[in-house]
């Protein structure tokens, strides 16, 4: 059975649990596969630090927590902290470059730094960082594929902000695709 | 209130989508070069659809005229292509002074055998970001009461109705229609991104359904 453990860790406010929710969205109901969401929360309110387990498969999922994880994604250095040393070997790690020291973790899972931040600032919206996580996600992670996360995108924003926030998934893409390309070319 | 109000120069292709028969429709900011293209289409639209542009641009006086507009920073317009034919235009209207300068009006139009394929909610979504990236507050949008398709997908993007005009627009036949005005608060939408940023990284409780 083909199973991937995805944890996603920041704080509370950039959109950490609906980026799970995306990529279990993308996986379930685009994809044909299985996929549940856990959630958990810091003790504070907002600000506070939050993370998402996303388990996928191609059968029914009995366990939905995550044991090794397989793909991790830390949008703040507390999660870094906190996170990154579960990663099996040759596991993934996606970590917001300007926000997580890439010097602290572990050298042998594969690192991919992505400026979600400062992409989302270039689309005047800082809060679609997550979406541009996702994008970057589906380009380097190759559990979902680019039409199931951007259908999951699509269904999952309110009306109106989808044009952007295909943008900000498109430009995550790209950014991963591009460092996918450069690694293959070195 | 208006936080900025300035037209920023908008060129090249937004998106190429499939259209009908699966041709490539390329979806764009309009260019000068496009005024042949755009007074074809407008000619080429049934009478009872030209009825629905503001002005009579099918007369050239006025196409340049809103054209001029375009320079001035009164209009922004999209359009979309087939090939080099213009198929439908989405023109977005600006009033920068007077008590309504935080709105835009919208003005959709599509040939009928593009109607269905998503074209027109490509052009309004990019509108809206347009609207937002200017600091305005409010897009309108008038249409027939009969128009129930055109109402069906403005809604789906975040328009709601806000009046009806009683007897407000007259047809081909001389028969008198109401008039809906739909609007789009375009902070509101943003509000409800960051309302749902917020209620999934803080809900109350600690699962939720995929």
């Amino acid at each position: 059975m083909d199973r991937s453990e995805i944890r996603i860790a920041g704080f509370g406010g950039q959109g950490v649990i609906l980026a799970g929710m995306i990529i279990g969205r993308a996986a379930s109901i685009f994809q044909d596969m299985h996929a549940t969401l856990m959630q958990s929360f810091g003790p504070e309110a907002r600000g506070g630090a939050c993370s998402a387990q996303v388990i996928l498969g191609s059968e029914t999922i009995y366990y939905p927590y995550v044991e090794a994880c397989d793909i991790l994604v830390l949008m703040s250095q507390e999660a870094a902290n906190l996170y990154a040393q579960t990663v099996r070997p040759g596991g993934i790690i996606i970590y917001e470059e300007d926000l997580v020291d890439p010097a602290l973790l572990p050298g042998d899972r594969k690192l991919f730094p992505v400026p979600a931040t400062r992409i989302a600032e270039e689309l005047n919206r800082r809060m679609i960082l997550n979406i541009v996580i996702v994008g970057f996600f589906a380009a380097v992670s190759s559990t979902i594929s680019r039409e199931a996360a951007s259908a999951a995108v699509k269904s999952s924003v309110p009306a109106g902000t989808e044009s952007l926030n295909m943008r900000a998934f498109d430009r995550g893409y790209e950014h991963g695709r591009g460092l996918l390309e450069s690694e293959g070319n070195r | 209130m208006i936080k900025k109000s300035r037209i920023v120069p908008r060129s090249g292709l937004i998106r190429r989508i499939d259209g009908p028969g699966g041709r490539p429709v390329e979806v764009a900011w309009f260019k000068d070069e496009d005024r042949d293209a755009l007074l074809g289409f407008y000619r080429s639209l049934p009478r009872e659809d030209q009825l629905y542009l503001k002005d009579d641009v099918t007369n050239q006086i006025i196409l340049e005229r809103l054209i001029e507009h375009m320079h001035e920073g009164l209009a922004l317009m999209i359009t979309a292509k087939d090939g080099e034919r213009i198929v439908g235009e989405t023109t977005q209207h600006f009033i920068h002074h007077g008590w309504s300068r935080h709105v835009s009006e919208l003005r959709p139009l599509m040939h009928r055998d593009y109607k269905g394929h998503g074209i027109g909610e490509i052009m309004i979504h990019e509108h809206i970001e347009v609207a937002s990236e200017m600091g305005l507050d409010k897009i309108i949008v008038r249409l027939l009461q009969v128009q129930k398709a055109r109402r069906r997908t403005l809604e789906q993007i975040g328009f709601v109705k806000e009046a009806t005009l009683k007897d407000h627009a007259t047809d081909l036949q001389g028969k008198r229609h109401n008039m809906i005005i739909m609007s789009c608060h375009v902070a509101d939408l943003w509000r409800k991104m960051e309302d749902l940023i917020r209620e999934t990284d803080h809900p109350p409780m600690a699962s939720a359904d995929l």
